[in-house]
């Protein structure tokens, strides 16, 4: 039996694939030999020849799967992707050919709340800049750089899942004062966090920092639009480690234009997989967002600690057994 | 009506802070201020201050008081006063101010700063971006989530480390020459230093810089280390030895190191001679790509400096009226 893992150039570097292959002796102790098929970058035509046969294919998220991919794909048994968001799977087309499609539900909450405190404290204190002037010119001086605090400052977190919930809990360490908003509120983590629930507006007009943790929905894509960003306090300092989509890039444009957002800290941005190979106009917008000074960047590398990688691998080897022996587990579901 | 020196204005970068803090000064006393470092030049135009205001790199030694016959008062807008001879002061009958806590957060904040650009490797990624390429590869970095973090000294500064090490969720394991008694309620425990080198896979330095700091981590505490272990330090520079800092990078004891402060840190600066040999030791360390400096810039953000101004006017209000708070005393005295 075949199993393809495509875009593991992403997720799994030099010995994370030992790793995963060395996971995968339990699966073949129960169901046989399996060859595995490592494919670098998303799937493309040209793939097909070569795992049209496939029992099942671990994706990631700049794989899209709907009718069309399924379609060449006979015998293909379940879908897995090794992301906890699967907005780029059509879950009703894998539905109507009654193929399971797994995900990881949690392997790095830690780890994304982490660089997205990465991102702000490396903002607040100018420490990509300075470091890199120190090194590259051997010299100990005053660069100008006049940062700001985090304590006392108010954070306003979108998204009170599990991703959010641990970027309450490092805010709470630093001393901020948490504003959150999300469309379900869960009033259980008020007894262990310090934090208070809000609607988006006060979120908006409260924060002087906010970060995003929603998943990327229907109702989600966009949410950070013109109108929201001309609510928001002058000189917020606006992070994204979700999904691009979430943040409109116009609006972020003009919100940093206008000195309304002072910086941005993002780990992904709307329409990155255009990055790659094309060069349209959004492909332009994107990059003269990227040259911005007050803009920093880094390459949706959100989940891409050793730990994280191991704890999600450990994930996907109990996905594809549990959907080889027909009964998948960590079914993504549409959001209700 | 007295007359007051202010040097290092320039290292505040705020420069209507420094305009409002002169203003608050001037109805008592003629203010002077000074962008640099208090200068062998400088004394002559000051000899008749009775109070001088500094900061971290004007020495305040017995020299330079002998030759400022009417000073009474030296307040220094920082928390570290090992730039000023209170030994020297002390026989003058001249007062010392500090500022005791300005800025723990501040501090601790830059040191976390330190901590998660190398956790993450932010550096890196972010300049790959700003050069166009949207690619993770290489960039596999750590999680903060369940490391033990060792945290040197627990002053204002360290129990601030302490608070945001916990929310990271990280073990955190302490050491002080005085510990608190209130240690467990605050969540941590205190260990031996050989402990807190062996068991840390982070270290982060918040010790004031004392004859029994000086050189404190040295290449026998770098041996004891965990192979990979990230050193932090935002305290003073004196409290690593180069030599050790260097021997636990180049063999790989130490996987990286993040520096707000370096001992010999002037060297490095302008018009600074020094030892060609430190300098080129320093200039090694510089350019090491595991090793991300920040030039003693741990102090600085917009709410400490306001913190700092007012800190200092207190002082210099407390002394004009008689009344001396924040008064600087060597360490282990009460």
């Amino acid at each position: 039996m075949k199993i393809a893992f495509f875009e593991h150039e992403r997720w799994a570097e030099g010995d994370f694939l030992s790793h995963i292959r060395e996971g995968m002796k339990e699966f073949e102790k129960k169901f046989g030999n399996a060859e595995l098929i490592f494919i670098e970058g998303p799937l493309k035509l040209e793939h097909y020849k070569k795992i049209n046969d496939c029992g099942q294919i671990v994706v990631s998220v700049n794989c899209k799967i709907n009718e069309e991919v399924l379609k060449n794909l006979p015998n293909l048994k379940a879908v897995s992707t090794i992301s906890t968001g699967f907005d780029h799977i059509n879950l009703d087309d894998c539905k109507k050919r009654n193929i399971p499609v797994s995900y990881v539900p949690s392997y790095g909450e830690n780890s994304v709340a982490e660089l997205a405190f990465g991102l702000l404290n490396s903002i607040s204190r100018g420490i990509a800049k300075d470091s890199e002037y120190t090194r590259s010119n051997g010299r100990f001086e005053h660069s100008g750089t006049v940062g700001f605090d985090l304590a006392g400052k108010t954070i306003g977190v979108l998204g009170t899942g599990r991703i959010g919930r641990f970027a309450i809990k490092i805010a709470n360490g630093y001393g901020m004062n948490v504003v959150a908003y999300d469309a379900f509120p869960n009033p259980k983590l008020l007894d262990e966090l310090k934090f208070k629930y809000v609607d988006l507006d006060t979120l908006f007009r409260t924060s002087d920092i906010i970060t995003v943790h929603v998943p990327l929905l229907k109702e989600t894509k966009h949410m950070i639009n013109k109108d929201a960003i001309k609510k928001m306090k002058h000189g917020i300092v606006l992070i994204n480690t979700s999904r691009g989509p979430v943040i409109n890039n116009e609006a972020l444009l003009e919100g940093l234009e206008s000195g309304i957002i002072n910086s941005a800290g993002l780990d992904v941005i709307d329409n990155e997989e255009m990055l790659k190979n094309e060069d349209n106009d959004e492909v332009k917008l994107i990059r003269k967002i990227i040259a911005m000074k007050n803009v920093f960047m880094t390459p949706h590398n959100g989940f891409n600690t050793a730990e994280a990688i191991k704890r999600r691998m450990d994930v996907i080897v109990q996905n594809l057994m549990a959907a080889q022996s027909n009964s998948p587990i960590n079914i993504a579901k549409p959001f209700p | 009506m007295g007359k007051i020196a202010v040097f290092e204005t320039d290292v505040w970068q705020s420069p209507e802070l420094i305009d409002d803090m002169k203003k608050k000064l001037e109805p008592q006393n003629t203010v002077v201020l000074f962008k640099d470092v208090l200068k062998e030049g400088d004394l002559d135009k000051i000899r008749d201050i009775e109070t001088l205001i500094v900061f971290i790199k004007s020495k305040v030694t017995k020299e330079v008081i002998s030759k400022l016959p009417k000073l009474k008062f030296v307040a220094t807008m920082s928390t570290g006063f090992d730039h000023i001879d209170l030994a020297a002061c002390r026989e003058r009958n001249i007062m010392v101010s500090n500022v005791p806590s300005y800025g723990e957060n501040s501090v601790a904040e830059h040191a976390f700063a330190l901590i998660v650009t190398i956790a993450r490797k932010l550096s890196e990624a972010v300049a790959r971006v700003k050069n166009g390429k949207f690619e993770t590869k290489g960039l596999c970095g750590f999680d903060l989530k369940d490391k033990t973090i060792g945290v040197i000294g627990t002053g204002h500064i360290g129990l601030f480390s302490i608070k945001i090490a916990q929310g990271y969720s990280m073990k955190v394991i302490a050491y002080d020459a005085f510990p608190r008694k209130d240690a467990k309620e605050l969540g941590f425990e205190y260990a031996s230093l050989d402990d807190l080198y062996q068991q840390s896979d982070i270290i982060t330095i918040h010790v004031p810089l004392l004859p029994s700091t000086k050189h404190m981590i040295n290449q026998g505490s770098v041996e004891k280390m965990k192979k990979g272990v990230v050193l932090i330090n935002t305290s003073r520079g004196g409290v690593v030895d180069n030599d050790a800092l260097l021997y636990g990078l180049e063999n790989r004891i130490i996987g990286a190191a993040g520096l707000d402060v370096l001992d010999n840190e002037e060297c490095l600066m302008e018009g600074n001679k020094c030892d060609p040999k430190i300098s080129e030791k320093l200039k090694r360390l510089v350019a090491m790509k595991n090793v991300y400096i920040t030039p003693h810039n741990a102090f600085n953000t917009k709410e400490a400096i306001g913190r700092i101004i007012e800190t200092t006017l207190q002082n210099v209000k407390g002394f004009a009226e008689n009344k001396l708070v924040n008064i600087a005393k060597p360490a282990g005295a009460k």
